[in-house]
């Protein structure tokens, strides 16, 4: 067997122009060398009943012989203070923070760490405080997801320490107050040389890395340390400020920076959240905790082994450095854009690089429990999986939870991404290099940009470009990227949707994480994790997060469907409608004699499944938007999404229930432009069926070229 | 905070309807009727901990029977050496195997041909 493990690694920046360098990092299990391909990827699905892989090798960025060796993760959410304050003529310390603590752990998490003093909740849940060799621990067990003011004291002139914790909440029956006085004869460590971390123990300093053990999951708010009994902290900081940043400073001196390391969660709700506010805008005293987790990654910070410069020429697309080594082959994605030249070509396509990213390593198949039940099959796993499972310090997506339970708000791309590469998990990545392969195959002059390029350059990237095309889900939008196209749209442009469940959720960007997205799941929409109370904003922006649809966005409002349903079973076709044959759409169904469109494909053997999307004009549909097609048959496996129904009902499926349908629709916008939008994942996995001799082919070649034309489209056309 | 119950399914399967495993058998990806329905949505949701999947030992050909550990970074531990040629293969086969583990009694039918 050939191994896609025993070699992992990364690209960084995960996306490209020609002419700029992304560096290749590297970790071997075993191998101590290797050698590199760079392909651009036509099609990444192996399936040898698939559509067939096609990979096309490049003349640049080949190296044999690359040495390799094992590099470190140091997962899991600090924040450190370097330099820490200069301590001089101290004759008494007092450090104290409010906690939130959420997980019970086999290991010691350390909340607080200076030198050689720290708080810590022990195996056996206990809250201590630290000097040195001696420790004064709670009497009992301290209650997860309960707010707790402690305090640690140290008299260096009397050679005594004490621990005082209060539960803010009382609970009947537990320890509400305690205080624990001891002896101790310690010199203090904690000089301006020794970092102060909170959310972790401080390990070693190497390579200009700062390595940790020992996190705590759960929240801490407004450390103070006083010295000498001075009522004034020496140093305090707030973590109600600087919310969309990466560090924060003391509140004094304005010099003893706090630098959040692996995303640790911001805008999380503090110890004086109310419930009378759900955004840290607008209060922002009730979000003074920073959330840590065990497993937060943002960033492996691995050493380059191999920069790689696609030289002027090259292709924008999907790109791999494929890594062959002694029984190894291993993918390392990456993406060539065209966002630095205007382009010849008229027709772009988007790789949802923020979709892609929201997936990236997702443990649902181990670690929730309603997967199976929502795939209806046994769950199979691959070797990548396997290793995802083992390797937790890889990170997690959108989809997964912390060891506490949590949702997980923040995912980044600095770290191996084992399912967007070829392989067996096929959902987006995959899927979408049908796309790919049948615009080569057809000979269409296309280029690609990525969602970050659409971010960051807005409709500018897209402007140039006759005819936009959106993958088979691209369901993680930025308001940014919202606008981008949705300005696109309305001057003219022409925008074909070949997916589903598209423009689903609210994501942001931030330059202060780069390579990383927050999405906040809130409560609604088909979830694997629920949000907390309190905490639907985006930390980046401020914004609402959760779904679009929510905040008067309904995917409807900018392509004309939006989603409705699942449908992993079985797959199936749309059946053209009497509207279609007026004028204005006839042109969508040239050359094609029969009103069934897409009775075949490589997933479920239909052209509308996976995930689909309807029309509706009470959600923003406009209101010279035609269903052109509609599903039938989706029987019992098509199951009506939670926002789709208001009170309970056992009708939820598609045998029952109306909503549960695919709507293909076309409407033409301002400035001569179009939009078509085919509302089914499974749409862009049936263009290739029979080599694309096929009616999903065609009408998709169909539309493609009336949108390439300059003829305008008029709005009542 | 929203939790998974792990024992949230509680629906019982009478354990002598063999005509929904024979219904089952014939045709295994549906769909169903409501009867064999709950069946499948109760064996799909069984607590994680021992929970009967596969591993893919050769991509598109050969699956392992195994268990997953319900424990996160605990790999899945294989049963005996069970291997399918088939998604299909497989999927009866679990069926079996969850109904005896579910209700105690062996379905008594003949594999497909």
């Amino acid at each position: 067997m050939i191994s896609t493990t025993d070699i992992i690694g990364y690209c960084q920046p995960y996306e490209i122009a020609a002419q700029e360098t992304t560096e290749l990092k590297l970790s071997s299990n075993r191998p101590e060398k290797c050698s590199v391909k760079v392909m651009r990827i036509i099609c990444a699905d192996i399936d040898p009943n698939g559509p067939g892989e096609e990979f096309v090798e490049q003349s640049w960025g080949e190296i044999q012989n690359l040495a390799i060796d094992k590099q470190e993760i140091n997962a899991g959410s600090y924040a450190i203070v370097k330099p820490a304050p200069e301590l001089t003529s101290v004759d008494t310390i007092n450090i104290k923070m409010y906690i939130w603590p959420t997980k019970s752990s086999t290991n010691c998490q350390v909340i607080f760490n200076w030198g050689n003093v720290s708080f810590s909740i022990g195996k056996d849940g206990k809250l201590a405080f630290n000097f040195g060799s001696k420790s004064i621990a709670s009497p009992e067990p301290l209650l997860l997801r309960e707010w707790y003011e402690i305090e640690g004291f140290i008299n260096f002139k009397t050679n005594n320490f004490y621990l005082k914790n209060r539960m803010l909440n009382p609970v009947v029956g537990y320890l509400a107050k305690y205080k624990a006085i001891a002896e101790c004869a310690q010199t203090f460590l904690s000089t301006s040389e020794h970092p102060i971390i909170f959310g972790a123990k401080f390990k070693e300093s190497t390579h200009q890395r700062e390595f940790t053990s020992h996190h705590y999951n759960g929240k801490v708010e407004a450390p103070r340390i006083f010295v000498n009994k001075n009522r004034k902290p020496l140093v305090e900081w707030d973590f109600s400020k600087s919310i969309t940043k990466a560090s924060v400073l003391d509140k004094g001196y304005s010099k003893f920076k706090a630098t959040f390391i692996n995303a640790p969660m911001r805008g999380a709700t503090g110890y004086k959240w109310d419930g009378s506010v759900d955004s840290w805008r607008e209060k922002p005293s009730h979000y003074g905790s920073i959330y840590f987790h065990e497993d937060d990654i943002t960033d492996c910070e691995w050493q380059t082994l191999l920069k790689i410069t696609p030289p002027a020429q090259a292709r924008s697309g999907y790109y791999t450095a494929r890594i062959l080594a002694d029984g190894v082959q291993s993918d390392i994605p990456f993406f060539i854009t065209q966002r630095l030249k205007k382009s010849k070509n008229k027709i772009l396509f988007l790789a949802p690089t923020a979709t892609y990213k929201a997936y990236a390593n997702t443990h649902v198949k181990f670690d929730s429990h309603n997967t199976e039940n929502l795939f209806e099959a046994p769950i199979s796993f691959s070797e990548d999986e396997l290793y995802l499972n083992e390797h937790r310090e890889l990170g997690l997506s959108h989809y997964d939870t912390h060891t506490d339970d949590s949702g997980v708000v923040y995912v980044g791309d600095r770290r191996p991404m084992l399912n967007n590469r070829p392989g067996l998990y096929t959902f987006n990545y995959i899927n979408d290099t049908h796309i790919i392969k049948w615009l080569e195959k057809k000979n269409y002059d296309y280029e690609v940009a990525t969602d970050e390029d659409l971010h960051r350059l807005g409709h500018s990237l897209l402007d140039d470009y006759k005819v936009v095309i959106t993958a088979s889900h691209p369901e993680y939008y930025s308001t940014e990227m919202w606008d981008a196209l949705s300005y696109y749209q309305q001057n003219g442009g022409r925008h074909m949707y070949l997916g589903g469940n598209g423009f689903y959720w609210r994501i942001a960007y931030s330059d202060q994480y780069p390579g990383v997205i927050e999405h906040r799941r809130g409560v609604s929409g088909v979830r694997t994790w629920e949000g907390e109370p309190g905490e639907h904003h985006l930390s980046f922006t401020g914004e609402p997060g959760g779904l679009w649809r929510t905040y008067g966005r309904a995917p409807q409002s900018l392509v004309g469907n939006g989603f409705s349903s699942t449908m992993f079973v079985k797959s199936t076709y749309f059946r053209r409608s009497k509207e279609s044959y007026g004028k204005e759409t006839d042109f969508i169904f040239k050359n094609i004699d029969t009103d069934i469109i897409g009775d075949f494909g490589f997933r479920g053997g239909g052209c509308v499944g996976l995930e689909i999307d309807r029309w509706d004009q009470d959600l923003g549909s406009p209101h010279n938007s035609i269903v052109v097609a509609t599903s039938e048959n989706i029987g019992a496996g098509g199951l009506l999404t939670g926002e789709e129904f208001i009170t309970t009902t056992r009708a939820l499926d598609g045998n029952q229930n109306s909503r549960v349908r695919a709507d293909m629709v076309f409407f033409t916008t301002q400035g001569g432009g179009a939009v078509w939008s085919t509302g089914s994942i499974a749409w862009a996995t049936s263009l290739l069926w029979n080599d694309t001799k096929n009616t999903v082919s065609q009408v998709t070649q169909n539309v493609l070229n009336r949108f390439l034309e300059n003829k305008k489209f008029e709005l009542n056309e | 905070m929203l939790l998974y119950d792990p024992n949230g399914a509680i629906y019982n399967i009478d354990g002598t309807r063999m005509d929904l495993a024979k219904e089952y058998r014939d045709n295994l990806r549906g769909p169903f009727s409501l009867e064999l329905q709950r069946v499948l949505d109760k064996m799909r949701t069984t607590p994680l901990k021992g929970r009967l999947v596969l591993l893919v030992v050769e991509p598109f050909k050969i699956f392992r029977l195994a268990r997953l550990s319900g424990q996160r970074g605990v790999s899945p531990s294989t049963v005996q050496d069970v291997r399918y040629h088939s998604i299909a293969e497989a999927e009866w086969d679990i069926f079996k195997r969850r109904w005896l583990e579910l209700t105690g009694i062996s379905i008594s039918i003949s594999d497909p041909n």
